[in-house]
């Protein structure tokens, strides 16, 4: 079974040095995990000041790969011409998925200025990756952002931003009533598999709760180990969710 | 569905030593007959992936010729690693291919190893070329006279000797594969048997009476691929005896001749009567139990795979040597299917006998340990362990009645509430390309994680929940602890310390097999901590203490505690990480880490310190290179941490056999961070299991 990854990255990354930071080794790793297509940020994108220059560098880095590397931009939506840029980025530069990271810049997914550019992203027909973090700030380099992106956050985000496709990265849930409520309230919300509570395991109790078609295979390289989301796919029971899981949601949001 | 066959050539050359009995003093001297596999390909239509059978004249085939040979194929052949089944015949005529044996027949030839590599990567490729549409039957027949059970007890005493009355499988099952016009002649067969091929004992190359079989099939059937599948028949051989007697004797070759074409025309008989039609449907599971020795120390780890042919059809497969009682247990599993119980397959690790013999003695339970380079026999247990392992495969069913033995009712390991089979539970599971099966089922020791934290309740259901989720990983036992989690020294009175204790040890006592338990100690609480240990840590099953951050652990206090901690062989567990983030602070102020750690093993020099969850939230940099001068610690990679390069990271600063994995609770992060690091597979099972036996004889228990 290929599979399809919404959580990849390439760039550098000032904190700790990571296994690969370019195209060309995250598809050679892609090749031996099996994995077909993936969206892919860029990591060094969060810490411009001026993001569109990463999004025109991450275009041209997959520009080969088109095929199997779907772009996403970064933009910082209290930077001067967000929205020019986000236009820019879907209409010269063929991006489909806009990342916001709004510790990255300053912001929460409350703020106006982060609203608005999401309102744009969906009028434009892109889907919004929002990231819980990007490394464990109970690790963190003193220079790296200290806060992540709550949950309770991102659902109050998706309720707000009806008809816009949300996917929640590296999010660890749990099969708790309160989550599963939450997740029926926003429909347009899913999450990917990269970080999941597992004891108890809670991947299978999420998908018999609010089915298979909220969740999408990631892996968080290279920044992580992506034999955990392998290992977490491998444990879904019925063939049907897992190849949902796998890559179908996947080419359902994103082509 | 499509079938393909394919077959190779394995004879090694003449004066190569043959495998299976210790008696033989020089190579072989002769090829009586040729030594072949059989490779079958399969390809259904719902998208799981081709599944192939391999059957081969050998031995067995050892975990690591298993792995490679798999490896061989999944890179091939583009193979799923779990839709593929590599069965040896068992001959004791063909070359050594198990490094476990080397007192019955020597060490494996790297040079044979390699060309029945290349043979069966060819074999296969000639199956998956030759695929074409086909439907599936089975059909069954019976032989007798030709196979008996070769226990016998003698007064208190059980030898190899003729026991007819023992158990035994004398049915002949053979699964053809048909052309779906429905011509009379197959595409290809496997024939089913359960006997040791061990007629012959002279110094012929041959695949005794298999081969006889197959060669018979196939010559009747003008050339169609016939394959053999052995059963469980650890304690079943060809009854040559003596006359009037009950000794066994060596068999001539027109024996084994007359053997397989019993056989052979039997299978026939069966391919030419009724047949069930089986709706085809291709799946499989592959997973690896892990059987404790009665040294308290060594497991075996034991390959069971379920690979199933249709909705109505499936092979259990055994990689050792399972004895009859395994075989009828199987059979009689799952009373909505036939089930095909298949030994030395995808591996050869032991004899697998039945629990009664242990007590009775005899070369299955007892000798044969030996012969494997064990160091004892099977614990008690060990029937339960595999029938729930074989039951677990097949959705948890209950065998039919009047099964030899019986997964008792009240179940402690085995999934429950599914005593209907569900066929979709084995349609893919761990089938995925980056996931090294044997690697994923490999035994793990978990040195660190918890089920309860304080004395909150943890109900049997919901302990036996977290064994079986732990099972689905390969992992046990695992070492568990309560912790208390207050701010700084804060904890309860010590009753609620000690209840806290005493669920450890009552939880461990239940579930002998599957847990080990760390006692909550207090440095501020000294008394009350020594006698915890004295009246907790002579219990079976408990390993030693475990520390939280209750004080730095360079502290005095801590250093007197650890040191009546080592004079209790007790494995000290530390709490620890470095933590930057102000909530951790604020909650943890006496967090120690590697620092702390590293003048407490300075302090307590013949400690057995093992600093906790590497992957727990600190700074894993920083505490793999605070410890790389403190030889005496070793470091658990628990922890929902599983950054990229972390465990080879922490490798470069201590060195593989310091490393300890452990979950924290996080099941399938702490297996994956192990899988995915760049290091050997060798260093992988040292991590996943091996050093943490080393520890604990280091500690002395």
């Amino acid at each position: 079974m290929s599979l399809c990854d919404v959580n990849a990255h390439i760039g550098h990354w000032p904190f700790r040095p990571l296994p690969y930071v370019d195209a060309e080794s995250l598809l050679s790793e892609m090749d031996r995990l099996d994995i077909e297509r993936a969206v892919v940020a860029s990591n060094h994108g969060l810490l411009y000041r001026n993001p569109q220059r990463a999004n025109e560098e991450l275009a041209l880095a997959v520009r080969a790969h088109a095929d199997r590397l779907v772009p996403a931009a970064t933009l910082d939506p209290l930077y001067v011409e967000a929205s020019g840029d986000l236009r820019r980025c879907r209409k010269d530069l063929g991006m489909k998925v806009l990342r916001l990271a709004p510790p990255y810049h300053g912001c929460t997914l409350a703020s106006p200025e982060l609203r608005s550019l999401a309102a744009a992203a969906r009028d434009l027909g892109m889907t919004v990756l929002v990231p819980f973090r990007v490394e464990d700030i109970r690790q963190r380099h003193r220079l790296d952002v200290d806060r992540n992106t709550p949950v309770e956050d991102l659902f109050a985000f998706a309720r707000a931003m009806d008809g816009l496709d949300v996917v929640g990265t590296q999010y660890s849930l749990t099969a708790d009533a309160q989550t599963v409520e939450a997740l029926r309230t926003a429909p347009n919300l899913r999450f990917d598999v990269t970080r999941l509570h597992s004891q108890p395991p809670c991947l299978q109790e999420l998908i018999r709760a609010v089915g298979a078609q909220r969740f999408l295979f990631g892996t968080g390289m290279p920044f992580l180990a992506p034999e955990v989301p392998l290992v977490r796919l491998s444990l879904i029971e019925d063939a049907a969710s897992r190849e949902a899981v796998g890559s179908g949601n996947f080419r359902s949001l994103f082509g | 569905m499509l079938f393909g066959a394919g077959k190779a050539v394995i004879t090694p050359p003449v004066g190569t030593f043959l495998a299976g009995f210790g008696f033989r003093t020089k190579g072989s001297e002769f090829v009586r007959d040729p030594l072949e596999v059989r490779s079958f390909w399969m390809d259904g239509e719902d998208g799981g992936g081709p599944m192939c059978i391999v059957a081969a004249d050998l031995i067995g085939f050892d975990e690591a010729l298993d792995s490679a040979v798999r490896a061989d194929l999944v890179g091939a052949e583009g193979l799923c690693p779990e839709r593929i089944l590599i069965a040896a015949s068992h001959t004791h005529s063909g070359p050594q291919t198990c490094s476990r044996l080397p007192t019955a027949g020597g060490r494996p030839d790297e040079a044979y190893l390699e060309s029945l590599r290349a043979r069966i990567r060819q074999s296969v490729g000639q199956a998956r070329a030759d695929a074409r549409p086909a439907v599936v039957r089975l059909s069954r027949g019976t032989l007798t006279g030709y196979a008996v059970n070769r226990r016998l007890r003698l007064g208190a005493e059980t030898v190899m000797a003729a026991n007819p009355a023992g158990p035994r499988d004398d049915e002949v099952t053979v699964v053809s594969f048909r052309t779906p016009d429905g011509a009379e002649t197959p595409l290809g067969l496997l024939f089913h048997f359960a006997c040791h091929p061990t007629t012959l004992k002279d110094y012929g190359i041959g695949p005794d009476y298999p081969g006889a079989a197959r060669r018979h099939l196939e010559k009747t059937l003008s050339g169609v691929p016939c394959a053999f599948l052995n059963g469980c028949c650890g304690d079943v051989r060809p009854a040559c005896i003596r006359i009037g007697g009950v000794q066994f004797r060596a068999g001539e070759p027109e024996e084994a001749e007359e053997f397989g074409v019993a056989l052979a025309e039997e299978a026939l008989r069966a391919l030419r009567g009724p047949q069930d039609a089986v709706e085809p449907r291709l799946a499989a599971r592959l997973t690896r139990l892990s059987l404790p020795l009665a040294d308290g120390v060594t497991r075996v780890p034991l390959a069971v795979q379920r690979f199933d042919l249709g909705d109505t059809l499936s092979l259990a497969a055994m990689g050792a040597e399972p004895c009859a009682g395994y075989g009828r247990f199987v059979k009689r599993l799952d009373p909505s299917r036939a089930l095909v119980p298949v030994g030395y397959a995808n591996g050869l690790a032991a004899y697998i006998p039945m629990e009664h013999m242990l007590a009775e003695g005899g070369y299955e339970p007892a000798s044969a340990a030996a012969v494997y380079g064990y160091p004892a026999a099977f614990a008690p247990g060990i029937e339960r362990l595999v029938k729930e392992g074989i039951a677990s495969l097949f959705g948890g069913a209950q065998p039919a009645r009047g099964t030899e033995g019986s997964v008792p009712a009240a179940r402690r390991h085995g999934p429950r509430d599914e005593a209907v089979p569900d066929p979709r539970r084995a349609a893919g599971n761990a089938c995925m390309k980056g996931l090294d099966p044997s690697l994923l089922a490999c035994p793990k020791t978990d040195v660190h994680t918890h089920i309860g934290i304080g004395v909150e309740p943890a109900e049997p259901a919901r302990i036996e929940e977290y064994i079986e989720g732990s099972r689905k990983l390969g992992i046990g036992p695992s070492w568990i602890s309560r912790p208390f989690l207050g701010v700084g020294r804060e904890v309860p009175g010590p009753e609620v310390l000690t209840e806290a204790n005493r669920l450890v040890a009552e939880a461990v006592r239940s579930y002998p097999q599957d847990l080990r338990g760390y006692l909550f100690v207090h440095a501020g609480r000294l008394a009350w901590s020594v006698e915890e240990m004295n009246r907790w840590l002579s219990e079976p099953g408990m390993v030693g203490v475990k520390l939280y951050h209750q004080y730095f652990f360079d502290d005095p206090a801590v250093i007197t505690l650890v040191r009546e901690a080592v004079r209790r062989n007790a494995v000290v567990l530390l709490h620890q990480g470095k933590a930057v983030d102000e909530a951790t602070r604020r909650s943890q102020p006496l967090l120690s880490d590697g620092t702390h750690i590293a003048r407490l093993a300075e302090a307590v020099p013949d400690a057995v310190l093992l600093a906790g969850h590497i992957g727990g939230g600190g700074d894993w940099e920083w505490m793999a290179k605070a410890l790389r001068d403190a030889p005496s610690v070793r470091l658990d990679t628990s922890g929902s941490v599983f950054d990229a390069g972390m465990i080879e990271y922490a490798v470069s600063q201590v060195g593989v056999e310091r490393l300890l994995f452990a979950t924290d609770m996080s099941i399938e992060e702490g297996v994956g961070k192990i899988l995915a690091a760049r290091i050997g597979d060798a260093e992988k099972r040292a991590i996943f299991h091996g050093n943490a036996e080393a520890m604990l004889r280091e500690v002395g228990r």
